[in-house]
């Protein structure tokens, strides 16, 4: 009697659910909008107004699958050359970097150079993403311009092995799909959102970047950021 | 030996003359000579030449023996203590037995009876300047101040004696992982073969070192000076130890005196013998320590003394006893533990370790009636058919143990499973350990099904019947998941298995998340 009751309150121990840790830094130029894209991603959420980051900001956005909880770390980095000493933080133990530019300034894309050197100086196993910023501004300028900018930052992209993303956090153009591609680029997992290639859309291009890398490091840091489970 | 004998004239002289002359002549204490009368005065003094001189006046000696004084310094060669001043303390420390420190009264003249008796002496003593003049002295008050300073003392001294309580009780530590049993095992244990080699190393090194012999600080600390000893006294008495049966035995002769009409001694907490392998229960030793006042004992100790019981006279005076520990004992019975178990309606924890005259009989009785119960350890090596489901299920019908030790019990299936649907709540570690009878339908399944959900510690020791352990790994990888990670100590076999198992779940889990994502990145987004 005492024993049937006491099965009822007994079931099997529930499922443990995977946990997949992904950090992921966010560099470039100040004003770029790194801070702007990393709030619009975890909390949906556009300010016009600027607020210069110090140091480092960090937020957390979990994503539930049906096994799996994703929880992307971005580690934001403010983008004053004061804080080159703090880029340690964003770049070490990051699964991904993402390297923004403004799409409207043209010497933040060359200044991802240094951010590229130093960056990889630090975590050459990172996936490097390049993105360009404010595209909602970028379209309203001058199409032969528009055509210089794409075509050095897909040189840049080629150089990098980097996937090249064109975004504005104003309008929600390509936010999800960023990190999106960064995680199909950690795990080499297939992804099939098909790519957008001409002067004047929102470019997306990843196919061809970033898999050369991880297929060469004997891919160390997919199986470790893989870990099951963990609180 | 001629200098051992003057001392002991001398501290007999002083003796009958120290009280005389403190009450007419000094009042106590002379604050001028005393060392700590003020910080300028004391670095000044360290730093001059002669510290001796300064050491060696007495606080109550009168100045004008301090010519003659000067000339004894050599005397003071190996009485490195005077009296310590606490600058708190406005009265000399009292000595209640002698110390050491009543050597010290060499240097004190003042303490010479008669003086012709003293110029004798005087010339010895010149002689033995001469004879002593090259030998480095000592430097005087070599303790630093803070072991000067009762409070700090005492907390120095509170560690000690836990140490010392903790020396005996190392095994008792229930979240230390066991040692491995082989280099293979630590291997398998710690997955890192520079961690493995350590511990294993470790493990070797101290199986050499068994017959380290732990010394007995606590009690030296009562041969430093006043103080320590003062300080020092009511540790040794609140946790009485014995490690050596002439100890015992002049202590169980003393103890009529010392807890008499005096009442320097008050009850202990605890009482500890500690292998006395030696001692016989017709002795007359145990005759002596059963009158001592244990109406405060908490926790009774015999540490694998195997031949001795409590005296009986013991349960019936102590009514406080939580704790009682006697591993290692052929004594002790089914009536021994009947008769105990009338009286001890508050015990809490009771260590049977290799008791093994003791049977179901015996722990159904203390079952019954020690309701607060919530540590029993009836782990064995032989007679494990003595131990059975009887016992189980009346510990988990009666009590609500919290850790439960049944290595190489009989117990059964049956009797774990009823054991945990009744107390499995309560239990925060068990160990299991050669029960040879258990299969993979009991304890694999229950932590399965959430039987144990507070388990913490669990040891499954050759447990030959059981191979299949997924879930205790599902176990172990949720606990770990809800961050109360569960340590499972195993032997070998079902360490390898532990880890075959949780590769596969590993795997598959990754499979599966693998695929969850790729589903996820490929989903159509509006955003
Ligand atoms: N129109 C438009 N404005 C944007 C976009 N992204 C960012 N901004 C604006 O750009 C300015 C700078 O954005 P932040 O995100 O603060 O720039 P940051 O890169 O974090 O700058 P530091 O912290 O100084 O390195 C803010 O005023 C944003 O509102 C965009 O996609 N479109
Ligand atoms: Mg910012």
């Amino acid at each position: 009697m005492v024993a049937s009751e006491e099965h009822e309150k007994h079931q099997q121990i529930p499922f443990v659910r995977n946990q997949v840790d992904i950090q992921v830094g966010l560099v470039g130029d100040a004003q770029v909008g790194k801070t702007s894209l990393m709030v619009k991603y975890v909390q949906n959420i556009f300010d016009e107004e600027y607020t210069q980051t110090l140091g480092v900001n960090f937020l957390k956005r979990k994503v539930n699958l049906r096994s799996t909880d994703i929880v992307f770390s971005l580690m934001d980095l403010g983008g004053q050359r004061e804080f080159i000493n703090m880029l340690p933080l964003a770049a070490v133990g990051s699964a991904a970097i993402i390297f923004l530019f403004d799409l409207t300034r043209p010497e933040t894309l060359e200044s991802v150079k240094e951010w590229y050197r130093q960056a990889y100086g630090l975590n050459n196993q990172a996936i490097p993403i390049l993105v360009g910023t404010k595209y909602d501004l970028f379209i309203d300028l001058d199409e032969e311009y528009q055509r210089q900018v794409s075509k050095t930052a897909l040189d840049y992209s080629e150089v990098m092995d980097a996937p090249l993303v064109f975004c504005s956090t104003a309008k929600s153009i390509n936010i999800q799909k960023i990190f999106k591609i960064a995680l199909a680029k950690i795990f080499s997992l297939t992804l099939t959102i098909s790519e957008i290639k001409d002067t004047g859309d929102p470019i997306l291009l990843y196919k061809r970047f970033g898999s050369k890398l991880s297929k060469n490091k004997s891919s160390p840091s997919s199986s470790t950021k893989l870990k099951t489970p963990r609180a | 030996m001629r200098l051992p004998t003057l001392i002991n004239k001398y501290i007999n002289n002083k003796r009958g003359h120290d009280s005389q002359i403190t009450d007419s002549i000094t009042p106590p204490p002379m604050k001028k000579f005393s060392r700590e009368s003020s910080p300028n005065e004391r670095t000044s003094r360290s730093r001059s030449a002669s510290p001796t001189k300064y050491r060696r006046r007495h606080p109550y000696q009168v100045p004008k023996h301090v010519t003659i004084s000067k000339d004894t310094k050599s005397l003071q060669l190996n009485t490195t203590h005077t009296v310590a001043f606490y600058e708190g303390l406005s009265t000399p420390v009292e000595s209640p037995v002698t110390t050491p420190e009543r050597i010290n009264i060499v240097t004190t003249p003042l303490t010479s009876p008669r003086p012709d008796f003293y110029d004798k002496e005087l010339n010895f003593r010149t002689s033995l300047v001469k004879n002593f003049a090259d030998l480095k002295l000592q430097q005087p008050f070599q303790t630093h101040p803070i072991f000067r300073i009762p409070e700090i003392l005492d907390n120095i001294i509170k560690h000690l004696s836990l140490h010392e309580k903790e020396a005996i009780n190392l095994n008792e530590n229930p979240f230390k992982r066991r040692a491995p049993e082989t280099y293979q095992h630590a291997l398998l244990l710690y997955k890192d073969e520079v961690k493995a080699k350590k511990v294993w190393d470790e493990v070797l090194k101290t199986k050499r070192n068994s017959n380290f012999v732990y010394e007995p600080s606590l009690y030296n600390c009562l041969s430093v000076n006043k103080i320590w000893y003062r300080v020092a006294l009511p540790y040794l008495q609140k946790e009485l130890m014995f490690r050596d049966a002439n100890k015992l035995k002049r202590f169980g002769e003393l103890s009529k005196g010392i807890y008499g009409k005096k009442k320097k001694f008050t009850s202990p907490n605890s009482f500890t013998l500690y292998k006395l392998h030696q001692v016989a229960p017709g002795d007359q030793i145990m005759e002596d320590i059963s009158t001592l006042p244990l109406q405060n004992v908490k926790t009774l100790q015999f540490y694998i003394c195997p031949n001795i019981l409590p005296p009986r006279s013991w349960f019936h005076v102590a009514q406080n006893l939580q704790k009682v520990i006697l591993p290692g004992n052929r004594k002790i019975n089914d009536r021994f533990l009947i008769e105990a178990s009338l009286n001890l309606t508050n015990l809490k924890y009771l260590d049977l370790r290799a008791c093994e005259n003791v049977s179901d009989v015996g722990i159904v009785s203390i079952a019954l009636r020690c309701k607060k119960l919530e540590f029993i350890n009836l782990g064995r090596h032989s007679r494990g058919e003595l131990i059975t489901d009887v016992s189980l299920v009346a510990l988990g019908k009666y009590t609500n143990i919290v850790t439960l030790g049944m290595a190489g019990c009989n117990i059964t299936d049956n009797g774990l499973w009823d054991f945990a649907q009744r107390n499995g709540d309560n239990v925060k570690r068990l160990s299991l350990n050669n029960c040879k009878l258990l299969t993979n339908f009991s304890i694999p399944y229950l932590v399965g099904f959430n039987y144990f959900p507070n388990l913490a510690v669990l040891e499954i020791k050759n447990l030959v019947n059981i191979d299949d352990v997924k879930w205790l790994v599902k176990f172990m990888l949720w606990k770990k998941y809800s961050n109360h990670p569960l340590l499972i100590e195993s032997c070998h076999r079902i360490t390898k298995l532990l880890g075959i198992e949780e590769k596969k779940i590993k795997k598959t889990n990754a499979i599966c998340a693998l695929s969850d994502m790729s589903e996820w990145i490929n989903e159509d987004e509006s955003l």
